[in-house]
């Protein structure tokens, strides 16, 4: 998990100290896990007040359920869950989906063509950019925040988690009960819809 | 003129950001193809974009507010655990050392064994002790110890 480094010890010393209601501990690990938080609740959630009231709700989740925490994954993971949840929570009361309904299908077999059509497309019929047309760094920055913030909202945690908050397919398969293979599948195509936006970008500075 | 006439598809791309190095006749391909060059180009951009996101920010200190929502103090005192601890300790104390000197005192050592002949005497006061001591750990365990998480 990106920053944040503690041992299973360590890890295990400050849960019992936070159990045992230190409030030093408790602001540890508030600071410790704050950036987790609300990196994952502002992927997920747009309105700035939904968004303060989650990332304060999600904390104190944390704090009501950690006598319950087995230890049996990271508690990175567990957090990274619960923030999860609590996210999905709110989206589904404010009936927002989490893929848009093009890309909801209940047929897995028609899912797995659509994502095969998907990754096995060629560009040989797309305009070509040619590396000396390609932007700065520093804009590209700014268009990929666009482009991230028109995924749909699974697209959007998924690229987060594994790209902005490195974590590995197996984590992020418990935090979303996703399978390991559709993390996958939708890590490729949130990639390839990045790279397709970022494309028709230049292509628009270009013209 | 390029060795393969195939363009590489997205799937091949984003296994070379992934890691996966390409063969031969990929790399000879993207060195000469400027089509594949740039859509790796845009993929290698993504990716430093990935780790150059700005990190997300609240108009206020998020700890404290939590802080100020946590359930304020326990019902049980801060150093509620350390104390039970010593009155454990002085208690087992107390229950060796206290027969032993009234023994002498009082001179009953003598009538121990009549007191103790049958078993019916000491289950009883065994079953007691051990009764008094889980009653006490369930108290401590329903009451005191996980009181904090789920208030
Ligand atoms: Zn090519």
């Amino acid at each position: 998990m990106k920053n944040i480094v503690l041992t299973s010890t360590e890890e295990r010393q400050m849960v019992v100290a936070v159990l045992n209601n230190d409030r030093k501990a408790i602001l540890q690990m508030i600071r410790l896990y704050e950036r987790l938080v609300m990196a994952m609740v502002f992927r997920m959630i747009e309105k700035t007040a939904d968004r303060e009231d989650l990332c304060q709700d999600v904390f104190l989740k944390i704090f009501s359920y950690l006598s319950g925490f087995k230890f049996e994954s990271k508690l990175s993971t567990w957090i990274a869950q619960i923030t999860y949840n609590t996210c999905l929570n709110h989206l589904q009361k404010k009936k927002n989906l989490l893929l848009d309904d093009v890309f909801i299908v209940n047929n897995p077999e028609e899912e797995t063509r659509r994502y095969a059509d998907t990754i096995t497309a060629d560009f040989t019929n797309q305009t070509v950019v040619m590396p000396d047309e390609l932007l700065q760094q520093s804009e590209t920055n700014q268009h990929l925040q666009t482009a991230i913030a028109q995924l749909p909202i699974l697209f959007r945690t998924l690229i987060e988690l594994y790209h902005i908050e490195e974590m590995s397919y197996t984590e992020i398969s418990q935090i979303t009960e996703l399978p390991m293979n559709t993390v996958k599948s939708y890590l490729f195509r949130a990639r390839k819809m990045l790279k397709d936006f970022l494309q028709h970008q230049y292509q628009l500075v270009n013209r | 003129m390029l060795n393969n006439h195939h363009h590489l598809s997205d799937t091949e791309l984003q296994m070379h950001l992934e890691g996966l190095p390409f063969n031969t006749n990929q790399q000879v391909h993207v060195a000469n193809c400027p089509k594949c060059m740039a859509q790796l180009q845009l993929y290698q951009q993504m990716y430093i974009g990935f780790e150059q996101l700005p990190a997300p920010k609240l108009n206020f200190d998020l700890a404290q507010a939590v802080m100020a929502k946590m359930p304020v103090s326990p019902v049980a005192p801060k150093s509620y655990s350390t104390l039970i601890e010593k009155i454990w300790v002085i208690a087992t104390v107390f229950a060796i050392i206290l027969p032993l000197v009234l023994g002498q005192y009082f001179g009953y050592f003598d009538a121990l064994p009549q007191l103790f002949s049958t078993m019916f005497s000491v289950i009883p006061m065994l079953a007691a002790i051990l009764g008094t001591v889980l009653l006490f750990q369930w108290i401590e365990y329903r009451f005191w110890s996980h009181r904090m998480v789920k208030g």
